[in-house]
């Protein structure tokens, strides 16, 4: 009997507030610098690196990402293959019927080796991120913990009033798009406040911006 | 809904010379379940090998019927278009539709 099913998927999860499967594109190229990218409804690919400038943000989809346009070509000539087996990464991405708040991301690969081992780090390490920075906030003991002592109100209105002084004009949403000032915002706190960590600042930034529209 | 078997001329030779067309489990490479493999992608469907990851020569056959949705979804988001049975799996002539090359 032929087996009709070939590679491994790992199925891993993550908040569907702040993912973006291009974050995680963007990551992969550090490990295939000349990866190719192919929608798997479209017969051809284009590089990876065009992709993520124009793919569209989606909640389903369902794409390859091939080591390079050698391996590409490999895999539209002959399907798998001993050789080319594992320049392939195959994403899936799709609601959690069960939990609404989630995405699932399954990534078909063959084995475990390689630049694949190093590839699943940094996508699973990713998703762990996004995870984090969704959940909900301890605020008071995780202001403690880095030395914060004046609780979480008063952080929200020290994080605010840095960013009248150091982005005069800028919404918080504004900022929060611009991941280059958003860095800069997010250390210039730091050497004010303690070794807070980027995520309680733009967390914060974003909560007084909703606290002040809720109280208008 | 169509439920379709691809395969290579052996397998197809072996199993279109039966009545009862029957699929014999076995167990997958890697993590996959032990089973008989069944996907409802059908043969116009584009990227078909890369989908199910396995050789174009492996999908040189097909054989299609009719799902009666006693089969299981693969865990993961291949889920959404591929199934299995746990065991042999046996399809008679009335749920047949159709076989031969792709």
């Amino acid at each position: 009997m032929t087996n009709m099913t070939g590679g491994t998927d790992l199925i891993l999860e993550t908040a569907k507030l702040g993912f973006d499967i291009r974050l995680i594109l963007d990551e992969l190229l550090e490990i295939w610098p000349k990866a190719m990218f192919q929608d798997a409804d479209q017969e051809a690919g284009i590089p990876l690196v065009v992709a993520i400038q124009t793919l569209e943000r989606s909640e389903t989809m369902e794409f390859f990402v091939y080591k390079d346009k050698e391996s590409a070509e490999s895999w539209a000539e002959m399907g798998w293959s001993e050789e080319h087996g594992n320049d392939m990464v195959q994403f899936l991405v799709a609601d959690n019927p069960s939990q609404p708040d989630k995405i699932q991301l399954t990534l078909v690969i063959d084995s475990i080796v390689g630049d694949i081992l190093d590839l699943i780090k940094i996508v699973s390490d990713k998703v762990d991120r996004i995870s984090e920075r969704s959940s909900r906030i301890n605020w008071e003991a995780g202001l403690l913990a880095v030395g914060y002592t004046s609780g979480r109100d008063r952080f929200y209105e020290q994080v605010a009033k840095f960013r009248d002084e150091l982005f005069r004009g800028w919404s918080a949403d504004e900022l929060a798009c611009h991941p280059h000032e958003a860095l800069q915002f997010c250390e210039a706190v730091q050497k004010q406040l303690g070794p807070i960590p980027h995520h309680f600042v733009m967390k914060a930034l974003m909560n007084h911006r909703r606290l002040g529209t809720k109280s208008k | 809904m169509s439920m379709f078997h691809y395969t290579d001329q052996v397998s197809f030779d072996a199993i279109r010379s039966q009545v009862v067309w029957y699929f014999e489990a076995s167990q997958p490479p890697a993590n996959h379940p032990f089973g008989a493999y069944f996907t409802t992608l059908g043969r116009e469907t584009k990227n078909l090998a890369q989908r199910l990851r396995i050789p174009k020569s492996k999908i040189q056959y097909f054989f299609e019927f009719d799902d009666i949705g006693d089969l299981k979804a693969l865990p993961g988001g291949r889920g959404q278009y591929i199934f299995y049975s746990p065991t042999d799996y046996e399809v008679e002539k009335s749920r047949q539709i159709d076989h031969g090359e792709t």
